[in-house]
């Protein structure tokens, strides 16, 4: 096939047609969501994230999700039985820092050196 | 030879602008960022949220150091001692050095002789957010410039770009310096930048700023700069106020009454 | 190929061996920041960065050269060039290598690093810098090697390659632009901001060229390696043109400024006087003279990127004097480039003489 300049300026044209609809396409997402102050803290720290079990495996995943979104994401992290938390640290440690040792324990057994504390402060750094 | 470059030119820039095409089609985020047509017409839009501070420097004490140690104690804001690594959220400092370019070099010392409180200005258009490489810096829904520590690479792309100088980096491990720890709110730590964050933990369980609520004088009034009735609202528009180096562009939500 | 670094002779070794010392001071003055965070640096409150960024720009810079050489090669056919090709394109690889290693030693948290690919963004020219240069390092690596590998071969260069050099050409000029939207936001006012990137783009020509004709002046020395005389004086001519063009907008920065760093009035000078000696005929054509020259031309815009960090980006002079471990760590890296350079020119040597 010969392509001709002809065809290359149809081309463009459908091209940028294309992408300015993409840009100029109106989304009603954006910028739109009320204050957070309206609506006051979702936040739970009474009640398990997951059960017992799943969380033992796999809280560095949970821990890994909240703290790659959890500031840019203002919603709260919703389970599958529809209970809301806010995505904190803070949200476990409500709990569980009642046991001074719950982190550490485990972590000196398994040399896990998770760089939490490095910022948050460890149920063994409060005073 | 000649007809052969030039065949390949023009298939691999057809190809290159197909690609382009299809990839702004398929990945739906890429480049682009979402649009809302009403933004446009009017940048204070009712409904949405923009926090601003109102900074009434006729009330405020000099030599009153309240509400730079509140926002110290608050987010355990760690005090070096010297100039050279020192961290700062909230400082006083002369009134110059806030407004170098305010027009006011001859103006009497009961406006011009104070030291006036400078903070983050979380600027509608940020020029550290665009300058942050990993989007650790970044403007949130609400207005706020904030700072996402686990992604700081400690580039401080972000204080070279700040012209309010508003950025600390953390030179040396910052838990040493800090006198008293707040445990409800983080440390940070060595080699990533911090700066004021508008008290966004404070604001998601209902509460004012820590440096609004310690002010006795009622010096600092915080709002949504967006409502039309706020109190900021209200009082920006009875009086004559002034950003900090409003020529730049940046847009602050920080004002001053001089 | 590459076996060929380790055989050479005793010039060959002792170079090697200072190289590698002044790695081992880089690699400690490293180690040691790594322990006691920047603050071992000269940098500080109001002083974001310093020497190594002043590097990054640098070497950013010089890895563009390339495109000098290769689109006469390439586009236009000019035979000459074609015989240093490979020279500046190794030149563009250890360049941006330094580059980006310059970038790494001047983070706080250089374990995060990558995450400059994860979360890269269009509107951050870091970001862009970071991009481009990882990429640079690995085009010019790729299509340098092949090219050599056919020159030793005795044939004509793959396919796959010539694309991969069409597209480093674009590519090297994006570096300097790209780096002079980083230091944008030191350039003070705006007529000064809006000349920086262009500055940038010319001072990365001249700076590049002038260290890609002590390269290859020194190879001639010391290899016997002889580019040929219509190289260095092409060279020539391309230093005065892009270093004309550099100096006269240092000049309009430096008359344009209220307040000028006395760097850049060092690197006004420094850069008039070399400059001086590519337009005398009689200068010209003396190696010694051309050696000396470039090695000013090179210093002189050092000077430049280093004044550009003495301003303050919220107004104003800043105060900064590196410390001694700041240096060793940025010289460190300096000498870990010209060691991966060092390697690849011998291989280069090797084959070309073979011919």
């Amino acid at each position: 096939m010969k392509i001709t300049k002809r065809d290359i300026v149809i081309g463009l044209l459908v091209l940028s047609a294309l992408v300015a609809l993409r840009v100029f396409w109106p989304t009603a997402k954006a910028e739109k969501i009320a204050s957070p102050i309206a609506k006051a803290t979702p936040i739970d720290s009474t009640v398990c994230i997951a059960p017992t079990e799943y969380m033992r495996s796999h809280h560095m995943q949970l821990l890994n999700e909240w703290r790659n979104t959890g500031a840019r994401d203002s919603r709260p992290y919703v389970t599958a039985d529809g209970k809301k938390f806010q995505k904190s640290l803070d949200t476990c440690l409500g709990c569980h820092s009642s046991n001074t040792y719950f982190c550490i324990s485990c972590h000196q057994y398994a040399n896990a050196k998770p760089t939490c504390w490095n910022c948050h402060l460890s149920p063994l750094d409060k005073p | 030879m000649n007809e052969e470059r030039r065949e390949f030119i023009k298939k691999t820039s057809i190809g290159f602008l197909a690609g382009i095409g299809v990839s702004s089609g398929l990945f739906l985020n890429f480049l682009l960022e979402k649009t809302d047509a009403s933004l446009w017409s009017d940048k204070n839009i009712a409904g949405t949220t923009r926090w601003g501070m109102l900074i009434d420097m006729r009330k405020c004490i000099d030599g009153c150091q309240k509400c730079v140690d509140a926002c110290r104690l608050a987010h355990n804001v760690p005090d070096f001692g010297n100039a050279t690594h020192q961290i700062a959220w909230l400082q006083k400092s002369p009134y110059r050095e806030v407004f170098p370019t305010s027009g006011e070099d001859f103006a009497g010392k009961e406006r011009t002789g104070k030291s006036v409180p400078s903070l983050c200005n979380h600027c509608a258009d940020p020029p550290c957010a665009s300058a942050c490489p990993t989007q650790a810096t970044f403007k949130r829904f609400d207005g706020i410039v904030a700072l996402d520590y686990h992604r700081c690479t400690g580039c401080r792309s972000c204080m070279a770009s700040c012209p309010y100088g508003a950025i600390s980096f953390n030179w040396k491990e910052p838990r040493p310096a800090i006198k008293a720890i707040n445990d409800i709110y983080p440390t940070r730590e060595m080699g990533v930048v911090e700066k004021c964050n508008f008290c966004s933990e404070r604001l998601l369980k209902g509460k004012l700023p820590a440096c609004v609520e310690s002010c006795p004088e009622k010096t600092l009034t915080f709002g949504n700069l967006n409502d039309p009735k706020s109190e900021i609202r209200l009082l920006l528009e009875k009086n004559q106020t002034m950003q900090r180096k409003p020529e730049l562009g940046t847009l602050p939500s920080v004002f001053y009454i001089i | 190929m590459i076996e060929n670094a380790l055989k050479g002779n005793r010039l060959y070794w002792i170079w090697i061996a200072l190289l590698l010392l002044v790695i081992v001071f880089g690699i400690s003055a490293f180690s040691q920041q790594l322990r006691l965070g920047l603050s071992v640096t000269g940098l500080g409150e109001g002083v974001p960065w310093g020497i190594s960024a002043m590097q990054f720009t640098f070497m950013a810079a010089v890895a563009s050269v390339s495109v000098l050489v290769v689109l006469p090669s390439y586009l236009h056919d000019y035979k000459p060039f074609g015989n240093i090709v490979v020279i500046a394109q190794f030149l563009g690889a250890s360049a941006s290598a330094i580059a980006l290693l310059s970038l790494f030693i001047d983070t706080g948290k250089p374990q995060l690093l990558l995450g400059l690919l994860r979360y890269a963004t269009p509107f951050s020219p870091y970001s862009w810098a970071f991009f481009l240069l990882n990429g640079y390092v690995l085009i010019n690596l790729v299509t340098g090697w092949a090219t050599l590998g056919a020159e030793r071969k005795g044939v004509p260069v793959a396919a796959w390659v010539k694309p991969l050099i069409y597209l480093s050409i674009p590519w090297a000029i994006a570096l300097p632009v790209v780096t002079g939207f980083v230091f944008t936001p030191f350039s003070g006012n705006q007529w000064i901001a809006s000349l920086l990137v262009f500055r940038l783009l010319a001072s990365a020509f001249a700076a590049g060229t002038a260290v890609l004709l002590l390269i290859i002046l020194i190879l001639q020395r010391t290899t016997g390696f002889d580019a040929g005389t219509k190289v260095s004086d092409k060279l020539v001519l391309l230093v005065a043109y892009a270093g004309s063009l550099t100096f006269a907008l240092i000049g309009v920065e430096c008359f344009s400024r209220s307040q000028t760093s006395p760097l850049l009035w060092l690197s006004l000078l420094f850069g008039i006087v070399s400059l001086a000696v590519f337009f005398v005929p009689a200068w010209k054509s003396s190696t010694r003279w051309l050696m000396t020259a470039s090695a000013g031309v090179i210093f002189s815009l050092w000077a430049e990127k280093g004044a550009l960090l003495l301003y303050s980006s919220t107004g104003g002079m800043v105060a900064y004097t590196p410390t001694l471990k700041e240096v060793s760590m940025t010289l460190g890296v300096l000498a870990i480039g010209i060691l991966f350079l060092t390697i690849l020119l011998k291989a280069v040597v090797v084959v070309k003489r073979a011919d």
